[in-house]
């Protein structure tokens, strides 16, 4: 048996939850105990009667995980940050036309990713290489490392987002969305308007070329 | 006698796991699906590694999920709320 794969990755430490998690750094929309679903969808009904502050809790729900999302499509965290806030104005403008055929976070995110990747597009020269890194970020150091070890994870995840800001828009966001932030396939690729099949083979490509660039840099890190 | 099928079958296996190294990762196989692809990738000098790099790869991208930039929600409302009034 090859022994990868779900069993592998619980082995390694990283539980897969794509949904339903709590309200940790990565968890998804869930507050309380409501099923985060739910409560969007209430909220948004309250929203579409023109209840501003269901609105603001919405956003209060959402704002930062897409902030992080587009973060990644945008030049810098000030541009992420205004296509959040354009994300979340078209949202509440157009809340009345929501019908609900899809998750309210799918909608939005699609509105958000969309906007990244006009601004993304008309921008002439690639943009200063931004990466989480450059964010103050909440994070537990695991003090079983050494110092080394802290220093050659900070390199690994550096070269990490330096290559997922590397993948071409359309393979980008797949893996932002599915690897990184958690969402199901189905969610990730109505996000998209894609298809599962084509959404797959756009993921499994940007992944190998992800791989391809971690292998150089460990390849690189060895001969030091 | 039997190594051309054997050898046809490996060929065909391998095309049709290369396909779905991500699935598998992704636990989007059946079950018989997963023990078909596991038993390619045991005996495969390129699927085998390559599954094994995926899954590792796959790994390090979830870490990743567990670094969080500011919290821009406040500022949000704000610009919300400044553009309600200026309409």
């Amino acid at each position: 048996m090859i022994g990868i794969g779900m069993a592998g990755l619980a082995a390694l430490g990283g539980g897969w939850q794509p949904r339903g998690d709590a309200q940790q750094p990565g968890a998804h929309m869930s507050r309380g105990v409501a099923p985060a679903s739910t409560a969007d969808e209430v909220l948004v009904e309250r929203a579409q009667a023109g209840d501003r502050d269901a609105f603001e809790d919405l956003v209060r729900r959402h704002a930062d995980r897409l902030y992080a999302v587009v973060l990644r499509f945008t030049a810098d965290p000030a541009e992420a940050e205004e296509v959040t806030q354009e994300a979340f104005l078209r949202a509440w403008r157009s809340i009345g036309r929501f019908e609900g055929r899809s998750q309210f976070f799918t909608w939005l995110y699609r509105i958000g990713i969309n906007e990244a990747k006009r601004r993304a597009e008309r921008r002439p020269a690639p943009g200063r290489v931004v990466s989480l890194e450059d964010e103050p970020a909440e994070e537990v150091a695991d003090l079983r490392e050494s110092p080394e070890a802290r220093s050659e994870q900070g390199e690994l995840r550096a070269r990490l987002e330096q290559a997922i800001r590397d993948l071409p828009l359309d393979y980008r966001a797949p893996l932002v969305l599915r690897d990184v932030e958690g969402l199901s396939t189905a969610e990730a690729a109505a996000i998209m308007d894609l298809g599962e099949a084509a959404f797959k083979s756009r993921l499994h490509r940007a992944r190998l070329a992800v791989r391809e660039s971690i292998d150089q840099y460990l390849v690189e890190a060895a001969d030091q | 006698m039997s190594v051309l099928p054997e050898r046809l079958q490996m060929k065909r296996d391998h095309r049709w796991a290369r396909r779905r190294l991500s699935e598998y990762v992704d636990d989007e196989l059946t079950p018989a699906e997963r023990r078909r692809l596991e038993r390619h990738a045991d005996i495969c000098p390129e699927c085998g590694p390559l599954l094994r790099a995926l899954t590792v790869t796959v790994f390090r991208l979830r870490q990743l999920r567990f670094r969080r930039p500011g919290s821009v929600a406040p500022r949000v409302i704000d610009r919300l709320r400044a553009e309600e009034t200026r309409r």
